[in-house]
């Protein structure tokens, strides 16, 4: 018999563990995830509204310049206060934005899993040596799970220094995610585009991402509701020639293949009409774009006045002390690899 | 004294990988501030004549062949960049979602301007004069989205507007658009020919509205200019309009067929020219000799039923209030109203595409409210506007059977159905070909059969003539006819064109707001001052009718109304 499971008491243990780690914990996140998605949050989630606010007004591009300066030094800094402080920012300035209830659990919900996700695998796999069974460094454990869960998830043991590190990792990613959400949510996504074309300006010539790649993903934006109404169209054009997807309740994995298969062809189908409404719609405005001079120049005007207001160079030189110092606080030993700032 | 802002010489065009020449041989001279009307049926050259004049041939599209020239102000095309000809003709096309380029009207009619790299202050006063000519301007901060189809139509305008050209070109732009909307950019147009002493081409091939603003007419054949004339002398020739399935004035039809084709002096172009000119033949007005009276409706067993019907959206509009219909077996129905009235949403309950909120529906005798869409499809044939959106298969005979085949028809009975179906909309030419091969008519009259071929007791169509010429409209709706006269089919449709429904519908539905306002003959709601509230008129030749004849007879037809002169005046002498 195989020892790690010699006794009953080993196989509830291991039976209680997998069931927590490996059904309830993922069950949760999986279950919010879900209901933030059936809710149809998640659509309206990205959607830019006009709202009022401190953070709103502020000129993108200093937005811009807050989440790359916080993104950057989220990245190199390893002292996890600093991060904690430099997350704190980002979520101060999430309650300035006074964001409806229903973002901040979208907001929340999205950003959830990678903390948990970092804390418990780092937890467990922090200094493991998974062929000994044993840690390279002496840990402090916090839950020791059964031992045959080391076949499944790499580790069995959870520990403190793993779970900082784990919170340490995370926090890096949050930084970077809570600040690109709050750019995207409270900025007006043709705003934030030119923004970035926009950058800076020294006499006529503009500084930035170039034109057209922005211009392509305003014309997406653009496009969305008229792409969301073709494909429903296209979908009761489908329905009322007999051709629906099933939704097949079926253990049977002949029929659930079978259904498959159905699902696959169905997608091909509506792939058609789909392609070419847009190659069509394409087309046409190439045609209409061409005709209004675009690309026509190698830089453009643009119409809207980026000003910087009084609040925008307050916020702006902040978060440049706050870049320099980030900068000074690496080179004195703060950074996470010294060779990459070298 | 005029000076010529456009000249075409001896232009030939082939598209690369054409086998036909596009434009054969167009000489087209247009002054300073003149109104050209381009005419001509789908596929005779038109839009590429217009591509010719903006440069975008041969500048974008390189590799056709072209011979002759184009000079714009006399500047050849050939020898200028794109951007620089943007800046003296500027065109906008059919689909307004085709050119919008913004979030917001501002910033897409300001697009253009900032693409030409004009200081800031240039591109506002531009695009502040542009939006209130082109009617914009107390919509300049919404998001396109949000806009109805003749916004931003008109929206599109603007943007051209705001490059300052001094040729216009206008292809097909209400084409896509209901009668308001329509409407609201036609008056834009010539508003704008006016104040801005701008010359304007405008190609259309309905000419009811258009003619009265025109200089010339001028039609296209084949690649040919066959007619270009001052409108009054254009109509002389009007049986080549019509053979062309080109929809000449309504009025000009009338003066023209009442003279055997042969009209003296020139042909009226307008309600009042045609009135002043069949007032001189009639002296007083005269009562209309004989009754018109709608026939007497088929009530056989209701076929569809809605009964107190709403019908409310997930977002919570409510797009059908509380409409109660009776459609019986073998009738003619056509749904009137504008864009947003609950038409659509109306039928789409007879395929299960919705489902009512509130009320009953009936279809065939199954209660839509439990019936799946495939039991109802059963009985309901459903074709939507756009061909592009129904068309799913790799060739027009696969696309036949595709919906028998769905529902597990034997094959040799899909084969039969298929034959049957190549023959009655005259596909069989092309029966191995890919639907998307094949010219907008055509697949417009593939979607139908293919519809068809699942032999449907109620025929469905949702704006089958939006978007298409007369031609193809009046043999569309001639098909319809045909299977509602010999198969007993019950068709129902949705139109924008009222002369559409003079011609073909037996019974009209009103709606508006999502409410049934009225439902009854054609000439009863045509004679009714009640449908002008509802921004719907009459057909011209019932208008004509009207103020000719004393009794305000309900004429739908050019024909009665010929008939009608001849008897009063056979009377009269």
């Amino acid at each position: 018999m195989n020892p790690l499971f010699a006794d009953i008491f080993s196989i509830a243990k291991f039976v209680f563990d997998f069931i927590l780690f490996f059904i309830l914990g993922p069950g949760v996140l999986i279950y919010a995830f879900y209901k933030v998605i059936i809710r149809g949050s998640l659509r309206r989630f990205f959607l830019y509204e006009k709202r009022d606010s401190i953070v709103h007004r502020l000129d993108p591009r200093a937005k811009i310049l807050w989440a790359i300066t916080l993104t950057t030094l989220a990245a190199i800094l390893e002292n996890i206060y600093v991060l904690a402080a430099l997350f704190l920012w980002s979520v101060v300035m999430w309650i300035l934005a006074k964001p409806p209830k229903e973002k901040l659990i979208t907001a929340f919900v999205l950003l959830l899993p990678i903390p948990v996700n970092a804390v418990f695998y780092q937890g467990i796999r922090y200094g493991y040596d998974f062929w000994h069974h044993s840690f390279i460094y002496p840990v402090t454990p916090v839950y020791v799970m059964h031992p045959a869960l080391d076949y499944i998830l790499g580790g069995h043991i959870i520990t403190v220094e793993g779970m900082w590190y784990g919170a340490f990792q995370s926090l890096r990613i949050l930084v970077a995610a809570s600040t690109g959400l709050l750019l995207a949510v409270t900025t007006a996504p043709n705003a934030l585009l030119l923004g970035l074309s926009d950058f800076l300006r020294i006499k006529d010539r503009h500084i930035g991402l170039p034109y057209v790649l922005s211009f392509a993903v305003v014309i997406g934006i653009r496009l969305i509701p008229t792409m969301f109404e073709d494909a429903n169209i296209v979908i009761n054009a489908a329905r009322v020639r007999g051709l629906t997807l099933q939704v097949v309740k079926s253990r049977n994995p002949i029929k659930v293949a079978k259904a498959l298969g159905r699902a696959t062809r169905y997608f091909l189908y509506m792939i058609v009409p789909l392609i070419v409404s847009s190659l069509r719609r394409g087309s046409n405005m190439a045609i209409a774009a061409d005709l209004r001079a675009f690309r026509a120049k190698p830089y453009r005007t643009y119409l809207i006045e980026r000003k910087f207001s009084r609040l925008d160079w307050a916020f702006t030189i902040v978060t440049l002390i706050v870049w320099i110092l980030g900068w000074v606080y690496a080179y004195m030993g703060g950074a996470a690899t010294p060779g990459f700032i070298l | 004294m005029n000076t010529t802002v456009l000249r075409v010489e001896n232009l030939w065009y082939k598209y690369p990988r054409g086998d036909k020449w596009a434009l054969k041989d167009i000489n087209l001279k247009v002054d300073k501030g003149e109104f050209v009307v381009l005419t001509g049926p789908s596929g005779c050259g038109k839009s590429t004549l217009a591509l010719t004049i903006v440069g975008y041939i041969p500048h974008v599209i390189e590799r056709g062949v072209m011979k002759g020239n184009v000079y714009v102000k006399g500047v050849n095309t050939k020898e200028k960049e794109l951007h620089e000809l943007t800046q003296l003709v500027g065109i906008v096309l059919q689909n307004p979602e085709d050119q919008l380029f913004a979030l917001t009207v501002e910033e897409d009619v300001a697009f253009g301007p900032e693409n030409l790299a004009l200081p800031k202050e240039e591109i506002r006063r531009r695009i502040d004069k542009a939006m209130k000519d082109a009617g914009v301007w107390e919509i300049r901060e919404k998001e396109i989205f949000a806009l109805s189809g003749g916004q931003k139509q008109r929206t599109a305008i603007a943007g051209i507007l705001a490059m300052e050209p001094e040729i216009l070109i206008f292809d097909e732009p209400t084409s896509d658009l209901d009668p308001q909307g329509a409407y609201a950019v036609l008056s834009v147009i010539s508003e704008i020919q006016r104040k801005r002493d701008v010359t304007v081409v405008l190609i259309e091939h309905r000419l009811d509205e258009v003619s009265k603003y025109a200089d010339r007419i001028v039609l296209m054949e084949e690649g040919r200019i066959v007619v270009d004339a001052e409108p009054h002398e254009a109509y002389k020739e009007l049986d080549r309009f019509l053979r062309l399935g080109v929809r000449p004035p309504q009025v000009s039809e009338a003066v023209y067929k009442y003279n055997g084709g042969a009209v003296e002096g020139p042909v009226p172009i307008s309600l009042e020219e045609a009135e002043k000119y069949f007032l001189s033949l009639l002296g007083d007005r005269p009562r209309y000799p004989g009754t018109l009276r709608d026939e007497e409706a088929k009530r056989g067993e209701p076929i569809v039923s809605f009964q107190d019907v709403w019908v409310r959206y997930p977002d919570g509009t409510v797009a059908v209030k509380g409409v109660s219909l009776d459609i019986y077996r073998g009738e003619m129905v056509a749904i009137i109203g504008k864009n947003g009235s609950g038409k659509s949403t109306l039928l789409s309950l007879t395929a299960g595409l919705n489902k009512p909120w509130k009320g009953k529906a009936y279809v065939a005798g199954l209660d839509v409210s439990t019936a799946t869409t495939r039991d109802l499809v059963q009985h309901v044939g459903y074709v939507f506007q756009n061909p592009d959106h129904q068309l799913f298969t790799n060739s027009v005979e696969d696309e036949l059977a595709f919906g028998p085949r769905n529902f597990n028809v034997p094959e040799d009975e899909v084969k039969r159905r298929v034959e049957e179906a190549l023959d009655m909309l005259e596909l069989r030419e092309m029966r191995h070909m890919h639907p998307q091969a094949l010219s907008r008519g055509q697949r417009r009259r593939l979607a139908v059969a293919s519809v068809l071929t699942m032999y449907p007791e109620i025929l469905v169509l949702d704006e089958p003539t939006t978007g298409q010429d007369w031609g193809h409209s009046v043999m569309l709706m001639e098909l319809a006819k045909k299977l509602n006269r010999e198969r007993g089919m019950t068709v129902i449709f949705i139109t924008h064109d009222m002369r559409i429904v003079a011609e073909y519908a037996e019974r009209v539905v009103l709606m508006h707001m999502g409410k049934l306002i009225m439902d009854t003959g054609p000439r009863a709601v045509f004679n009714s001052e009640e449908i002008l509230k509802y921004n719907i008129y009459p057909p011209y030749i019932t208008q004509l009718s009207h103020r000719v004849f004393e009794d305000r007879p309900p004429v739908l037809r050019v024909e009665e109304f010929i008939e009608g002169v001849r008897k009063a005046r056979g009377g009269a002498a």
